[in-house]
């Protein structure tokens, strides 16, 4: 006759200790993705110009050299350690007494591992992301651990039923399994729950993906700062207005390699390609495009923080694809202003009483090709110009 | 192995001239020996059909696998010899250099996807199960269904040739991506076309064949919705192949035209092709992608729906329980395959492609999510109490749910566009594919092997170095894949040869080392698998029963294995659903759907006609 191998009495306690299990796993994933939050502490001199020593409040470890945020003015931090391992007090050498939080730890090379081990105020990029700057970033962050959290959880449920199924189930001698072709109430329930949150998390994302993707600044509106990205095999060539403020004029700077922008104004990038599909890939800005051969089309972001952040080719773009990086070098606004007009004055001067602007250097042919093929800023499919 | 010169080839000739070589051996074999012609080559039969679809994709496999392991091997230590690469694909560098990478891990998915996955699930399984589970005679049309395999040579030999041309094999990733495609790589870019070519002609002579076998060549009694999962899953795999596949082939061939006869659907206004030289079309090149993926989105329902199929059966088998809602899995499959079709931008949220219509992709790559949770849970109760029996084929089924729950729910953060601004193009996708291909669908292969290898060589598996095989795969594939959902959506790119160029990547290097170690082990596991499957058809336990596992379904109603051309002894008669175990009104736990109906239930079933 059939009977499940559960019997009544037995039936209560498994479903105690699989509750109990899917309970230690969530108290395991609130461990393990929780944002570290201990602060820096610091036993700071009066006097600036001199060292400083800090602590770290639970014990954990800051590897290598790093940069601290004091007063919103960016800070390296020369530790000393012994033997650069990494360390949970130091001496930092300082300029000024402020309050101040810890942005970077650790330079190029540090392991994603002791990114991870937190200690700081200003979350140092999470176990899944890198670190972030830019203003719709948080956002997406957010939404990241949202879907964590969800599909954690489905994760556990799902799995968790599934483990209690794999040591509950096995067949004895003799017993036979329920009979049962299904439920259609069960499948519905299970049906319209994830309807439910999918429909939600569908709808949370609609402005974000707006807010990031469609609604680019407009050229020329305040506070834009505009630069343009002409992407070949296998280098990154940026060009800024000059001092005259207008492109394809002789004052122009151009750049391979490096993408110079100033602090705290919203970036409008027009890329193009010469020859294949390449992507412009800034992890620290949650930024990706694909920049598209015979497409003009335009990327934006914010910037907050002067520093240095990689810039990344995430498109196969042929054999020089894996070297294909290049470096966005945010500026503090006065240093940024000077910079540019000694470049600017120096490119003006190179083409000075040339007709046509004939830049020197690798990247003079590539906006020779740019200002001769002239392409309205747009998306594929799409019939507005941005 | 020094082949032969790479400037010794004529590409156009060449492939050509080995494929007519091909066909005078089967002529000249014919002639001499036309039994083993008729038997073992071009046969008509189902079986052997389906057993040739196996063998052939179980070889392009081990090239696939060392293809892997070669990539693996350049991200644990970049610019490295990778062992034996030098003799085996005649590189001089062994594969260090990143124009190599790019073949590597271009020919890993296209060897994988068109050459082992898509033949092992329809063209093998679906071949020698289906229609001994409809309890037809043979296929509709053995001709076709022959062609259908034979044609799958000349891709064979494109693509084994595409490596040995000049100017390297195809380096611009299984998507093909134009430009790169068209005018910055050589010849074995021509022949990678080629070969797709012919693969999807292959796919498309099978589809036609799997849907007339379905729809007119079932046994009296067999209904539609008495079918078997396997038979619902390859039926409406065809369904999708047949209307996907033609515009994988006809963008093959815009592609083949750009590059050969000088047309320009994918070359764009301005585009330079050298320092001196431009090349302006007036084609659109985000037009190849939507062609592309229009096919390769419903091809990643074509490499798992078969899987779930074959999975149900077995599962129900393992659990000695009728499949949890037989009816809601036959419409979710449905309602994959359908949603499938529109869903496929969801590939090119970052291309440049309009982001008003991301959005309406990405709300349709949310509601697929919703049919492939239906089946998760109808799985899981299906195992609910159960009364399962360990098998090799139990423990491929378990694993193929739990692998399946993790690339499903890893794929809700791609679907979220903000999200997938991040994670697209690195490592986290991989992870995704790798959790659905490998640790769903090829632990459904393997699990269909074990299982159906019985029927189909009248031995069985050896259990031990099944159980070994299955467990290593298991756990090395989790050390091998788990980590790079971390590692991507910390910024690792795939396709790059040498991530550690970058200095936020730079950290990544000792988790790539464990990963490729696991994947080595991965690698070596497989040939526990290879040894136990030409072995045993050898010399593995003799199995004479019919009906080994006491499985409901009508493939084992026949004799083991099935004599000759002509499936059955008896005349197969469908009685009841496909699943019916556990019956309490039954003697035994199972009840087969060729086991005619007793009085009580003739009794039952008139009653229920009045």
């Amino acid at each position: 006759m059939a009977q499940s191998n559960a019997t009544p009495t037995s039936r209560p306690v498994l479903l105690v200790l699989a509750l109990a299990l899917v309970v230690l796993l969530c108290y395991g994933m609130r461990v393990a993705f929780e944002k570290p939050s201990t602060a820096l502490k610091l036993a700071l001199p009066a006097s600036a110009g001199v060292n400083a020593t800090f602590t770290l409040e639970d014990g954990s470890r800051m590897p290598g050299t790093g940069n601290l945020l004091v007063d919103d003015e960016l800070v390296a931090v020369q530790r000393i350690t012994a033997e650069g391992s990494p360390v949970n007090s130091g001496i930092l050498l300082l300029t000024n007494q402020h309050t101040f939080k810890v942005l970077e730890r650790g330079a190029a090379g540090t392991k994603a591992v002791d990114h991870a081990a937190g200690a700081a105020v200003k979350e140092p990029g999470t176990l899944f992301f890198p670190e972030n700057f830019a203003s719709f970033g948080d956002a997406v962050d957010e939404l990241f651990y949202l879907i964590l959290w969800i599909t954690g959880i489905a994760f556990i449920l799902t799995e968790g039923f599934f483990l209690f199924c794999l040591f509950s189930f096995w067949g004895k001698p003799g017993m036979r399994a329920a009979h049962t072709h299904g439920n259609h109430k069960l499948e519905l329930i299970w049906t319209l729950i994830p309807a439910v949150i999918l429909v939600a998390i569908a709808l949370l994302q609609a402005g974000m993906w707006k807010s990031m993707k469609m609604e680019i600044p407009e050229a020329g509106a305040p506070n834009v700062f505009e630069a343009q990205v002409a992407a070949k095999q296998f280098e990154w060539n940026f060009r800024l207005a000059g001092s005259d403020g207008k492109f394809a004029t002789a004052d122009d700077v151009p750049a391979v390699g490096e993408l110079h922008v100033p602090v705290g104004r919203k970036v409008r990038i027009v890329q193009r390609s010469m020859d294949v599909i390449h992507s412009f890939f800034l992890p620290n800005y949650r930024v990706k495009q694909d920049v598209v051969p015979g497409l003009a089309v335009p990327v934006w972001f914010d910037t907050s923080r002067a520093g240095r952040f990689p810039i990344m080719c995430a498109e196969l773009c042929g054999l020089g694809h894996t070297k294909m990086g290049a470096t966005l070098v945010v500026h503090e606004v006065a240093e940024f202003e000077l910079w540019l007009k000694a470049e600017s004055t120096k490119w003006a001067s190179e083409n000075d009483g040339i007709d046509r602007p004939d830049w020197s250097g690798a990247s003079s042919k590539v906006w020779w090709w740019w200002d001769q093929n002239d392409v309205a800023v747009h998306y594929q499919g799409e019939t507005t110009n941005r | 192995m020094q082949l032969m010169e790479a400037t010794d080839f004529n590409v156009t000739t060449t492939p050509w001239l080995v494929i007519l070589g091909l066909c005078v051996v089967m002529a000249l074999v014919r002639l001499i020996a036309p039994k083993f012609y008729s038997h073992y080559l071009w046969s008509g039969d189902h079986k052997m059909i389906g057993k040739q679809f196996l063998v052939s994709s179980l070889l392009w496999a081990v090239v696939g696998g060392a293809l892997a392991l070669g990539v693996r091997w350049q991200l644990a230590w970049p610019g490295t010899e990778v062992p034996g690469f030098k003799q085996l694909f005649n590189w001089a560098d062994g594969g260090a250099a990143p124009e190599h990478y790019n073949v590597m891990f271009t020919m890993h998915a296209s060897v994988m996807i068109f050459f082992v996955i898509i033949p092992l699930l329809v063209g093998a399984f679906g071949n020698f199960v289906v229609p001994l589970q409809l309890g037809a005679q043979d296929m509709a049309f053995p001709f076709l269904n022959a062609l259908s395999y034979w044609l799958m040579w000349p891709a064979f030999v494109f693509m084994a040739f595409s490596f040995y041309v000049p100017g390297d094999g195809a380096g611009a990733g299984w998507t093909s991506y134009p430009p790169l495609s068209e005018t910055m790589l050589g010849d074995g870019q021509t022949l990678w076309c080629m070969g797709v070519w012919f693969v999807g002609w292959s796919s498309i002579c099978g589809s036609v064949n799997y849907i007339t076998t379905i729809v007119k060549m079932r046994a009296k009694g067999m209904q539609l919705f008495r079918m078997p999962l396997t038979a619902w899953s390859i039926l409406i795999t065809s369904i999708l192949v047949l209307c996907a596949t033609p515009v994988l082939g006809s963008a093959v061939t815009m592609l083949l035209m750009d590059r050969e006869f000088g047309t320009s659907f994918f070359v764009p206004a301005a585009r330079v092709v050298s320092e001196t030289a431009q090349a302006t079309g007036t084609g659109q090149v985000i037009l190849w992608q939507h062609l592309f993926w229009f096919y390769s989105h419903p091809a990643v329902y074509i490499l798992v729906l078969p899987a779930m199929g074959m999975v149900s059966d077995m599962l129900a088998n393992a659990c000695r329980k009728p499949i949890f809602g037989y009816r809601p899995m036959v419409y979710s499959m449905a309602g994959i395959a359908f949603l499938g079709f529109i869903v496929w931008g969801h590939h090119m949220f970052q291309s440049g492609m309009n982001p008003a219509l991301g959005r309406t992709f990405m709300i349709a790559t949310m509601m697929i999510a919703l049919p492939s949770a239906v089946k998760t849970f109808n799985w899981l109760a299906t195992i609910y109490r159960s009364q399962m029996k360990l098998e090799v084929h139990t423990l491929c089924s378990l694993a193929f749910v739990s692998m399946w729950i993790i690339g499903g729910l890893s794929g809700i953060f791609m679907a979220a566009t903000p999200v997938d601004i991040q994670i697209h193009d690195t490592y986290a996708i991989v992870a995704h594919i790798h959790y659905v291909v490998f640790g769903s669908t090829l632990f459904g292969v393997f699990g269909s092997i074990y299982y159906w290898y019985p029927k189909m060589f009248g031995r069985f598996m050896n259990k031990p170095m099944a159980y070994t095989h299955i467990i290593i795969t298991f756990i090395a594939f989790q050390v091998t894949f788990f980590p790079m959902h971390v590692v991507g959506s910390r910024g690792m790119l795939r396709r790059t040869a040498d991530p550690y160029f970058y200095g936020n990547l730079q950290g990544m290097l000792p988790v790539n080392q464990l990963m490729t170690v696991a994947a080595l082990i991965l690698g070596a596991a497989q040939l526990i698998l290879a040894v136990n499957f030409f072995w045993s058809m050898f010399a593995g336990k003799v199995c004479t029963e019919r009906n080994p596992w006491k499985a409901t379904t009508m493939e084992w109603n026949t004799p083991t294995p099935p004599v000759g051309h002509g499936n059955f002894d008896v005349i197969p008669v469908a009685y009841r659903g496909p699943y019916e175990y556990a019956d309490p009104a039954a003697p035994e736990d199972f009840t087969p759907q060729f086991q005619p109906l007793t009085s009580a239930e003739k009794a039952q079933g008139q009653a229920r006609a009045h």
